[in-house]
Formats: C-alpha cells, structure tokens, sequence
C-alpha cells in the first residue's frame, strides 16, 4: 500500500531548477536509499517531504492529504508522523540527552512527564546511549549524537523515517555504529528514506533504490539491478566513481 | 504614517484653538482690568512657585553643603524664596542648564526663571521680564601676569575671549573682540580654558568675577570698561504671565530691591566663602552623582531590554507592518544624538501636558534610547543560533512559538547577555548625557563641584576615576560570568 506520493514534484531557486517534475510511491516498509552524486537535489527532495522547504510546484501526499497545501498546524501535525535525521544531528545543546527525546513527547504530545521519561529512555536503550541520559550533548561522540537524533525521531512513533545523509558527518570510525542501528530500524519493518553516500549500507539494506542525477530521478525497484546492471551512463559514471 | 500626521495636525489644531481662544479671554478680561494670568492660576493652585536656575554662577546661584545635605544658595535664590513668601506660596528650585531654562519656562516646566538673566530684545520676544532686581557690570577675567597686555579695549579687540553660550556676556564678547569667540556651557569650563591659556580672557558680570578673585590670586580683572556696560538681572516668566509680571516687579519694589538685597549678597558671599575640605564638602555631591548614575542605568537597561525584546520579536516577525515599525524605530533612533532625544522627551512631554519629573524624562529617553540598541543585540542573538535547531524543533512538530520559547530563546540568551553587560557599561557612560536637563547625576554633580568649589580640574579626575571604577568592575565581572558560561559548555552542555 502506497504511504507515500510523489506528484511531479518541482523546484526552481530563481533561475536553478533543482528538481524536474519528480514523481515516485513509498509503500509501507520500503526502505529507500537515495544515491547520487553531490548536489543533485537529493537533500531537497527528501526536505519538501515535510515541507521544510516548500516546492515550487507538485504534491506530496501523505494519507491521502496533500501536504503541500496543509495548514500551518496541519503541518504541526503531519511532521509527527515523519521523523527526521539530521546531517549534523541538530540535538538541542541547552537540555540533557534525556529532555532533548523527552521534550517533544510533553510538550507537542502532552505525555505526562514520567511516562515520556519512560518512553525516552526505552528508545535511548534501543540506539545504546541509555547510559548517558544525564549529559549534554557537547560531551558525546558524533556517533553518540547521532543515535540520540534517531531515539529523539523514533520516541515520537512516526510512520516514516527521513534520514538526511546522517553519517555524512561523522568520523570513519562512528560510521558503523550509526549504520546498525538504522539496519535494526529497517529489519523491524520500519519505513525509511535515506540520503546516504554509504554504497554498502544501500547494497544490504535498501529496498529500493531512488538515483538522482541533475533534478532528474529513476527509481530501481531491485537494489541489485541498479548496482549490477545501471542501465543509464550517468549512473555507471556514479558508481564507477563510488565504488 | 498617514495616521501619526492626522494626529500631528490635529494636535496643532488644537494648540491653535486654545491658543486663540486664550487670547480671546486675554481680550475681555484687559476690559475688565486682568485679576489672574494662567502661570499665576498655576502657582496658586499648586500652592508653589517653581524656579528654575541654572546654579553654577556664584554668588547669585551656586551648591553648598549644609550639615551634609546639598543646597542650592546664592541671592538669586533668596530672592526668589521671598517672591515665593510674598506670594504666598511654597518656592521649590528646579535646577538645570541655562540654555535649557528659556525653554522651561516657554513651555511651563516651570513657573519662573531667577538666573541672573538680563532682558534682551530677542529674549523678551521669547518671554516676559521683570523690572531688573540687580545692575551688574560685565568685565573681563584675565589671569593676572597678562593683566597689562589686555588693559584697554584697544587691546581686547585682538584677545581671544570666552562667555556662557547665549548670556548677555556672550553678545558684548561677540561685540569687543575681533576673534572667535569660545562660547561655553559653563563658567567653570570658561575659567578653565583660561587657566590653561587658551583664552585670553572671560566676559563674566562683576560680581562673579570678584568670587574668582577672593578665591585665587592667579586671577585679575582687567580695568577695560566695557561698552553696553551693565546688565540687570530679571525674573524671567511665560509671556502669558501678565498680573504675575505686575505682582513680581511690585514684590522687588518693596521687598527686595535695596537693602535686602544687599544682605541677601553678603550671606551668599559669606557662604561662598565658607572654608571646609574638599572630601567633607563635596564627597556627597559625588556619591550621589554615583548613585543616580547607576540608577539610571539600571533603569536604562531594565526597561530598555522589555522595550527591546518587543522590538526585536516584531523585527524577525513575518507580518510586514510589525518588522517596518521596529525597523523604522531603530534606525531612528539610532541614527538621532541621544542628547538630541534627551530634549525631545523633556520638552515633549511638558508639550503635550505630561508633568514628568527630570529624572523621570531622563530615564524614558535613556530607556527609549537603549530599547533599540538591546533590540539589535537580541535578534542578531537569536539568528545567531543555527538554522539546524529550528529545522530539528519543527521536524518533530513543534510550533513556531514552542520552537522559539523551548530552543532558540534559552541559546540565544548565551549570545545576548554578555552584549548586553556591554550595553550597560554605555548606558552608565551615556547617562551623562541627562546632565543637561538637570538630572542630578555624576556628571552633572561634578560641574556643581566645580562651579562651587572654583576648581574645575580636580571634580573631572575624580569623576573620571568614578566612572573608570563604575565601567570596569562591570566588564570585569562579565567577564567571569562568561568565563564561567564557556565552562558549563565544556563540563555540561
């Protein structure tokens, strides 16, 4: 079943197109890693999914509601069900690692503090930084940050999961831990987006390739024909350079 | 815009129709010979007489110490408690700069101005005189090694001569010499720059220049006799103060003029005179003069930060007229010299029938003034935090204002208050500026210093290490405070 539509999504900054009348379906449980070289609209394109930026044309549409029409507090409402990671984390420096998972569950869900507390912790268990609850953010590793942005996403129970380039930042070491948890994400059903440079981690865990080249999007419904066979030059090109 | 010019207009208008209504009954009542004029309804209403004097011109208006307690004194003053007494009424002295004392009186900030001014044909368009109490001669102060070089009016036209910005001494320097004339503010300053040699010379009335003479013999007065010759000191009232006009020269007739007047000189020379220590007699003046600063400051600052958050969330707000009107603001009144908008309050309020105390109106333009620069401080504190925090607070559902109250505000505050330690440290410094319509803070207690204790260097030093101690214990403890922020970055967050 289709969560997700894509409606000839376009985005033009001034006289830069950035994308071309993109149209794709997310089903329920893809998960999607979208590849393709830097400056593509890869990042754009999973940005106005929830509408941090706006297209200049299209829709989106998520449960049969366009969202690309929704009301400011529509869209309050929607972006709880799309949770999203951040290139470079975004935890709120000013709260412990437990209020930055916490805060959204009180003050936007209007969880009673002790349940939230206890949903938060259940999450930062399951990304392995429970033990760090009581620090700030500044004293983790950029793994550790990482697997907080993706509890803080997570706790909030949303349908989809946007990851934007989320290792993309991290040192080479840190890169695995931050992968396995998102493998772990993806083998409990979870629907996910990812923009990632990580050939290997889309090679096994992707269901579906999205290649961006120039605005320009071509689906691959098998990972394995797209790594294998890339019936296009641009994406031979890629993935010569790539791999 | 269009809105604020109706209301100028209307507001114009209106000033117009009372105008002319006034005179209307100024018309009738001279048929029946006046009985009251509307400064005098005013007197007799508050039940006291407000004088303005400008007291750093001794012997006619200067401070002095009595028991501990700053007093203004001087026979200008004596003089007016006693019009006060014949009036009935209580007398309150209302101290400010002399430039600013015709504009008191034009617009009722008080009721009468005893300053030792003499009628001059500009002035009296301006304002009413009195017949003149007292007839003094102007001379010129000269240091006493060049007493011979300057001892005609032959030679004074190539001497280059100081006087108090628009007094009559101003106008007769302007006529006796050939050179530029300095025109100061204060005496004390005039004095200074001739002990310094950087004039030749100071035009001042006779009688002033004798308490320089009693207190320094470095001084001497040249025998040149100046054209123009005397000039009588007035009560200076509202044009409109017609009967009090009649009632105040009937008062110097029988009670002052004379005699008592004489005595009231004697005191004020005595006391003038009077010998104490310089720490005794003047600390006072100084830790006042501290404390008002810091008061303003620190009002400066309180109201300036509430005003300046309101600008600031108007300025980065989406709606159009919020963002213009705050924009507009600040770089109005960044862009207008803060002594400039010191005036505009003073008089201002007075204009439009507010009856605000000096201290009051300098603290509104102070906090006025200090709103728009907080406003700056704040919004480039809030936009200084990442675009990343914003974009993580609304991809989890928060809303604009939760995003701003739980994320931006608490970090931007991190980046907002060690600018705005700064933002005090010259607010302390710019509260001289207030000085000017005579509230009494450490700069303006200073020229009190320096016009009663006939030094004029000394208070500055003093002053200056005040305000040096004032500043840099403030910077000194900010810095700590930041110290210890940038730790908590480190150890905590």
């Amino acid at each position: 079943m289709a969560i997700l539509e894509i409606k000839n999504l376009h985005k033009e900054y001034g006289k830069n197109t950035v994308l071309k009348s993109i149209n794709a379906t997310v089903e329920e449980g893809d998960v999607i890693a979208i590849l393709g070289p830097s400056g593509t609209g890869k990042s754009t394109l999973l940005r106005e999914l929830n509408m941090l930026e706006y297209p200049t044309s299209g829709a989106v549409i998520f449960e049969d509601q366009d969202i690309t029409k929704a009301s400011e507090a529509g869209l309050d409402k929607i972006r709880q069900d799309l949770g999203m990671v951040f290139q470079s984390f975004n935890l709120f420096p000013n709260m412990t690692v437990l209020d930055n998972v916490k805060i959204a569950l009180t003050k936007v869900k209007g969880i009673a503090d002790d349940e939230a507390t206890a949903t938060a912790k259940q999450f930062l268990e399951k990304v392995g930084v429970v033990d760090k609850v009581d620090v700030y953010p500044a004293s983790l590793s950029g793994g550790q940050q990482q697997r907080v942005a993706i509890a803080r996403a997570l706790a909030m129970n949303p349908k989809i999961m946007l990851f934007d380039e989320p290792t993309s930042a991290l040192d080479p070491e840190m890169v695995g831990e931050v992968l396995k948890t998102m493998r772990e994400l993806a083998q409990e059903g979870m629907t996910m987006l990812v923009v990632t440079h990580e050939m290997g981690f889309a090679r096994e865990v992707a269901s579906k390739i999205w290649f961006m080249s120039d605005g320009d999007m071509t689906a691959y419904d098998n990972p394995v024909s797209f790594f294998e066979n890339p019936n296009s030059e641009r994406a031979q090109n890629f993935l010569a350079k790539m791999l | 815009m269009n809105k604020w010019i109706k209301k100028l207009i209307m507001l114009v208008m209106a000033f117009g129709l009372v105008m002319s209504s006034g005179m209307g009954m100024l018309n009738m009542h001279t048929v029946n010979a006046e009985e009251t004029d509307p400064t005098l309804e005013r007197i007799k209403k508050s039940g006291k007489l407000v004088v303005g004097t400008s007291a750093d011109y001794a012997p006619y208006e200067f401070h002095t110490t009595e028991h501990g307690k700053d007093k203004i004194v001087g026979f200008d003053i004596e003089a007016a408690r006693e019009i006060g007494k014949q009036l009935g009424v209580k007398t309150e002295i209302q101290e400010m700069s002399f430039d600013a004392l015709l504009g008191a009186v034009k617009t009722g900030k008080v009721d009468v101005v005893v300053a030792g001014m003499t009628e001059t044909p500009e002035r009296a368009e301006e304002v009413n005189f009195s017949k003149p109490y007292f007839v003094d001669k102007n001379v010129v102060l000269t240091l006493k090694q060049n007493k011979e070089k300057w001892s005609t009016l032959k030679q004074i036209r190539q001497a280059k001569l100081a006087a108090q910005v628009s007094s009559k001494q101003d106008d007769i320097a302007h006529d006796i010499t050939d050179k530029k004339v300095v025109s100061l503010k204060k005496i004390t300053d005039e004095v200074t720059q001739l002990n310094q040699e950087k004039v030749d010379g100071v035009v001042v009335a006779s009688t002033t220049a004798k308490s320089y003479l009693e207190q320094s013999d470095q001084f001497a007065v040249s025998p040149a006799k100046l054209p123009g010759i005397s000039n009588g000191s007035s009560v200076v009232m509202n044009k409109n103060a017609t009967v009090l006009q009649s009632k105040v020269n009937k008062i110097l007739d029988d009670h002052i003029i004379g005699e008592p007047l004489q005595k009231m000189q004697d005191d004020a020379i005595e006391l003038m005179n009077k010998k104490e220590s310089f720490v005794s007699k003047y600390s006072p003046y100084f830790v006042k003069g501290t404390l008002y600063t810091i008061g303003l400051a620190v009002i400066g600052v309180f109201f300036g930060i509430i005003l300046g958050i309101l600008f600031a969330l108007m300025k980065l707000s989406s709606i159009k007229v919020f963002k213009w009107l705050a924009s507009a603001y600040i770089e109005a009144v960044r862009g207008v010299p803060l002594l400039i908008q010191v005036f505009i309050v003073y008089f201002g309020t007075q204009a439009i029938g507010l009856h605000i105390s000096s201290f009051l109106a300098g603290a509104i333009a102070m906090f006025l003034n200090s709103a728009a620069y907080v406003a700056e401080i704040i919004r480039s504190g809030i936009q200084a935090v990442p675009d990343g925090q914003t974009e993580a607070a609304r991809s989890l559902g928060f809303t604009k204002s939760q995003t701003m109250r739980y994320m931006i505000l608490p970090q931007a505050i991190k980046n907002i208050l060690p600018a705005l330690g700064n933002e005090f440290v010259t607010v302390i410094k710019e509260g001289s500026v207030v000085s000017v319509i005579g509230v009494g803070e450490l700069t303006f207690q200073t020229s009190v210093v320096q016009g009663a204790s006939f030094k004029p260097f000394i208070p500055l030093i003093i002053t200056a290490v005040i305000y040096f101690i004032l500043t840099f214990g403030i910077s000194r403890l900010l810095n700590l405070f930041e110290k210890k922020l940038r730790k908590s970055d480190k150890t905590l967050g």
